[in-house]
């Protein structure tokens, strides 16, 4: 059927109202050039033809369409540009996190260009550990006994294990300010899925009215793009009916791991909480189960099932999602609280509690078990136990070379007061007392005890210790190493020789053998192994490193340099990335004024066409009306 | 790209921009600083070469100060034996024994006793030199008492001692065995000579030995005769037998008398020339640490010259870089005068 007489003003009517509205939808996209994550908008229109079949239809008519129709509006968008840029991003925010971390360490452990002048460049630990090595070798030149000298050797090194202290207290801030960064990180993550949440139901209310709501959709995106850096996810749109035939899509999102953790689904949506200390949780297992669950509550490092908490695998910063709930607080049925596992994360948040988590080489054999490949990875705690490390070295090597009993010049250990010999060294290095013979020093101060050490005379003393107020050498770290009480009531205790003058039982006051001694000790190579700071780490007996205290502070340094690099060039990479992926979004989402400018002038071209169409109609009609059958009038 | 619209346009001139800017920032900050790298990790490897560098130049100026220390004390203790051989020995002792002993007039012989016993006191005194605090000629125990003191005996003689025991011990005695264990003390620095341990026990070769050993130099002992061989004691010796002698005639108090000083004076040359013998060996240390002292100079120089190599920027090609850096920076600036070009907008009526 052809339009009746009058019909044709409505397509005239229809085509001002397309031509209006695509103007509306110029203008808007005008207006909103400068608002941050506005996606470019169109009308969607389709040439409307009214009923293709009736009874008054012609097969000799030639049938025209209406006129236009606006079905609605919608975005320029493309989902593949969204997911290669979230997935990008989400290597964005794991670098920056991890980036941001080092730069912190770096603030307290790169010594480039410090200095006690602040340009020389000698380093600040590094110049402590030679200013030290050099107030011994003055000692060498026949002041070893001299007080005011070794008065500046004992004042050297105060002033290095005091920076040692210092350094371990900085590391400490860097740790607590890390995990208050990534609860923060939990909770912005935590406000982006309630967000996303309500903009879900606003979103699908609009859409049941008909309304595609685009505003909001923006926003939604938006909040995805942000939650793309904290956690790598996969979002996915499922259609679902809302009744009336129609439907409605229905937002999830879900980690993007092969073991897919579904976050928010629609309504529906978890929340994160952070534990510093947890066990790790056998997913199985559903405390809420009745009849109660059969399955065991924990899971060990080898990842079986076990109700011993003792044995249940610890998981530090232990990050678990909870049962998925809408806004009334209603759960999504079959959705329960999920804790992630050491490696299931990725992203900013994960990077931060690896910062927070990495020992490096210092790693248990069970976090090994549970990331095989957890001894290369290095946070916060691998330069923590590095120090450590260095620092329970130092002090165990000068200790010991500190320690000892007076001897003649053979190595026999001499009878306190006398020129007797007490102990006789053999030429394999072993000691004889009294017909019985021990493989080592300490086997005979063990074997003998008071029958030893009451009749021997010992000399120096330790010189470092876990604290200013005692001798006790146990469990030194970077943070506890002192000056001995000893040391810092005596300065002589920095013991110059161990060997009695011949025919006498007294050191010779310039014999400087034992401060060579202890000066080779600073040039010697000494081992690091992982067991020394941790017991039950995986590779405790391998060393990682073997070289002298200043070269392991060096190596430290080196080993953080280094991966702040390695995080500088991906971090750069990956932003780069990102740039280009989010230009290559604008340049399908983005508005741009020449566009709209054709547009307004195309729109405003089609306004003013259909208005002439409407002129057009009005002079035919008033031809038809008031101009036909009024012959000789 | 699809599409170059308005904002992907200055997202991309804001990026560019930036980096720009970051560049002219970096070469500034090179320029001003004049370093190579601002941190560890802008240039892991010549950081740790440059740390590896400070560390030898920390432990070479170190060593240079041990060895100019001991050079100086070297220096004082040649020039003490210069004294004790030339002006004690050669120049009064030597000269008052031949003299007392061959003079025809022999009515001297008891002041020249008396020269023979203050030279005797002198070389005492000198070889208890002190170097700063220590006594130079003190061996392992140079901070402790005076080294070397003349004691009275029971019987009114004189006898020296060096750090307690008497110098003219016997072979096969206690005293003697001390003296010898002393003569041989050790006490070794550091002066760059590569300072190592094997199984906790030291290189000799690996370090120097600073100990001087006063009766290593002046004899310690005595020789078959019964004659001591220390050359204070010799001439103690003889200022007693020069004593003895007529204070009018100077006849010998006896034939022996006149035998053992005969003797006695051959022994002093003998011991004169041993002195020579050490003072020839204690010069030729002292050069070896003068050419230590100027080897770990040049070490130093060497060092602090490869150090300044990695980390200092050649200021030329610094400048150079900041000034490109400065440009491109300008050029972007230019740029975004007009980034912001006219659209189809403003032409439209």
């Amino acid at each position: 059927m052809d339009i009746t007489t009058f019909g044709a003003f409505t397509t005239a009517r229809l085509g001002i109202y397309a031509a209006q509205k695509a103007l509306n939808v110029t203008g808007n996209n005008i207006s909103n050039i400068n608002t941050t994550g506005y996606t470019r908008q169109k009308v969607d229109q389709v040439s409307l033809r009214v009923g293709a079949t009736n009874h008054y239809a012609s097969a000799f008519g030639g049938t025209t369409g209406s006129g236009v129709l606006v079905t609605g509006m919608s975005q320029f968008r493309d989902p593949y540009l969204d997911i290669r840029y979230r997935n990008e991003n989400s290597s964005v925010g794991a670098m920056d996190a991890k980036l941001g971390g080092l730069e912190e360490l770096s603030n307290i452990l790169d010594e480039v260009g410090k200095g006690s002048d602040g340009n020389k460049g000698e380093g600040i630990m590094a110049a402590q550990f030679q200013d030290l090595r050099d107030q011994l070798a003055k000692l060498t030149g026949d002041q070893s006994t001299e007080d005011e000298f070794l008065t500046l050797a004992r004042s050297s090194a105060d002033s290095l294990v005091k920076l040692m202290n210092n350094y371990a207290q900085r590391l400490g801030e860097v740790e607590k300010n890390q995990a208050n960064g990534l609860q923060k990180d939990v909770s912005s993550v935590n406000d982006i899925l309630k967000n996303i949440q309500t903009l879900n139901e606003n979103i699908q209310k609009s859409e049941i009215y008909g309304d595609s709501a685009l505003e909001l959709r923006d926003q939604r995106n938006l909040k995805l793009d942000e939650l793309s850096q904290y956690i790598k996810i996969d979002v996915t749109y499922e259609p679902v009916s809302v009744g009336a035939g129609k439907t409605v899509d229905k937002l999830v999102i879900k980690t993007s791991d092969d073991n897919p953790i579904t976050l928010l689904d629609g309504d529906y949506a978890g929340q994160l909480s952070l534990k510093a200390n947890d066990l790790r949780k056998n997913p199985a297992y559903n405390p809420d189960a009745v009849p109660a669950d059969t399955d065991d509550p924990y899971l060990d490092a080898d990842g079986n099932p076990t109700a011993d908490a003792n044995a249940a695998a610890k998981l530090p910063y232990a990050l678990t999602l909870s049962e998925l709930k809408n806004r009334n607080g209603a759960a999504l049925a079959g959705s329960e609280d999920y804790q992630f596992s050491d490696t299931e994360l990725y992203g900013s948040l994960q990077a931060s509690r690896e910062l927070l988590t990495e020992t490096g080489e210092f790693t248990t054999a069970d976090m090994a078990k549970m990331d095989a490949d957890a001894t290369t990875k290095r946070g916060i705690p691998y330069y923590q136990n590095a120090l450590d490390s260095l620092a329970r070295k130092f002090a165990s090597v000068l200790n010991a070379a500190n320690t000892g009993y007076l001897q003649d010049s053979s190595g026999n250990i001499l009878k306190s007061g006398t020129t007797d010999i007490l102990a006789k060294k053999n030429t394999n290095g072993s000691y004889t007392i009294n017909g019985t013979d021990y493989a080592t020093l300490q086997d005979m101060i063990d074997g003998e005890g008071t029958n030893f050490t009451n009749n021997a005379k010992a000399l120096g003393g330790v010189l470092f210790s876990n604290s200013t107020n005692g001798d006790d050498t146990s469990g030194i770290t970077a943070a506890n190493i002192s000056i001995s009480k000893s040391w810092s009531t005596d300065a002589s205790v920095l013991q110059n020789s161990f060997q009695a003058l011949e025919g006498k039982s007294t050191v010779g006051s310039s014999d400087n053998r034992n401060i060579l001694h202890i000066l080779a000790q600073f040039d010697g190579k000494q081992d690091y192994k992982p067991g020394d700071m941790v017991t039950d780490a995986a590779d405790g007996a391998t060393k990682f490193f073997s070289g002298s205290f200043e070269e392991m502070f060096t190596n430290i340094e080196e080993t953080l340099a280094t991966d702040t690099k390695s995080t500088t060039t991906l971090l750069d990479n990956y932003s780069v990335s990102t740039t280009a992926l989010d230009s290559d979004r604008d340049s399908v989402s983005g508005v741009d004024l020449n566009d709209e400018a054709m547009n307004m002038m195309q729109y405003q071209k089609s306004y003013s066409a259909a208005c002439r169409l409407m002129t057009t109609l009005d002079e035919v009609l008033d031809k038809l009306i008031n101009g036909t059958g009024v012959t000789g009038r | 790209m699809i599409r170059v619209t308005t904002n992907g346009t200055l997202r991309g001139y804001k990026s560019s921009l930036m980096r720009t800017s970051n560049a002219v920032n970096l070469a500034r900050t090179k320029v001003l600083t004049q370093s190579n790298y601002t941190s560890y990790a802008e240039d892991p490897a010549s950081a740790t070469q440059a740390f590896k560098l400070r560390r030898a130049f920390s432990r070479a100026n170190a060593q240079l100060d041990s060895t100019t220390t001991l050079s100086s004390k070297f220096s004082s203790a040649c020039d003490a034996l210069k004294s004790v051989k030339s002006d004690l020995a050669d120049g009064q002792a030597k000269i008052s024994s031949l003299a007392g002993l061959n003079d025809a007039n022999a009515s001297g012989r008891q002041p020249l006793g008396e020269v023979l016993e203050s030279s005797a006191e002198s070389i005492v005194q000198i070889m208890n030199s002190q170097y700063g605090s220590s006594f130079i000629f003190g061996g392992a125990d140079s901070l402790g008492d005076t080294p070397f003191q003349l004691e009275t005996a029971g019987d009114g003689s004189k006898y020296l001692t060096y750090r307690g025991v008497a110098v003219d011990a016997a072979e096969g005695t206690d005293e003697y065995t001390q003296l010898k264990a002393m003569s041989q003390e050790t006490s070794y620095v550091d002066v760059g000579s590569g300072l190592t341990e094997v199984d906790g026990e030291l290189i000799s070769s690996s370090a120097f030995n600073g100990a001087l050993s006063g009766i290593s130099y002046i004899g310690y002992g005595v020789d078959e005769d019964g004659d001591p061989k220390n050359m204070a004691s010799i001439m103690q010796k003889l200022s007693d037998i020069f004593g003895r002698c007529d204070a009018d005639t100077g006849a010998w108090a006896s034939d022996q008398d006149k035998e053992d000083a005969s003797r006695l004076t051959e022994k002093l040359t003998d011991s004169i020339d041993e002195i020579t013998n050490q003072w020839t060996a204690l010069d030729g240390q002292t050069s070896y640490l003068t050419t230590s002292e100027n080897r770990l100079t040049e070490l130093s120089d060497n060092l602090n010259e490869q150090i300044l190599g990695i980390e200092q920027v050649d200021l030329a090609s610094a400048i150079t870089d900041f000034s490109w850096a400065q440009y491109c920076y300008n050029a972007a600036l230019k740029v975004g005068n007009s980034i912001l070009s006219q659209s189809l907008i403003d032409y439209m009526n």
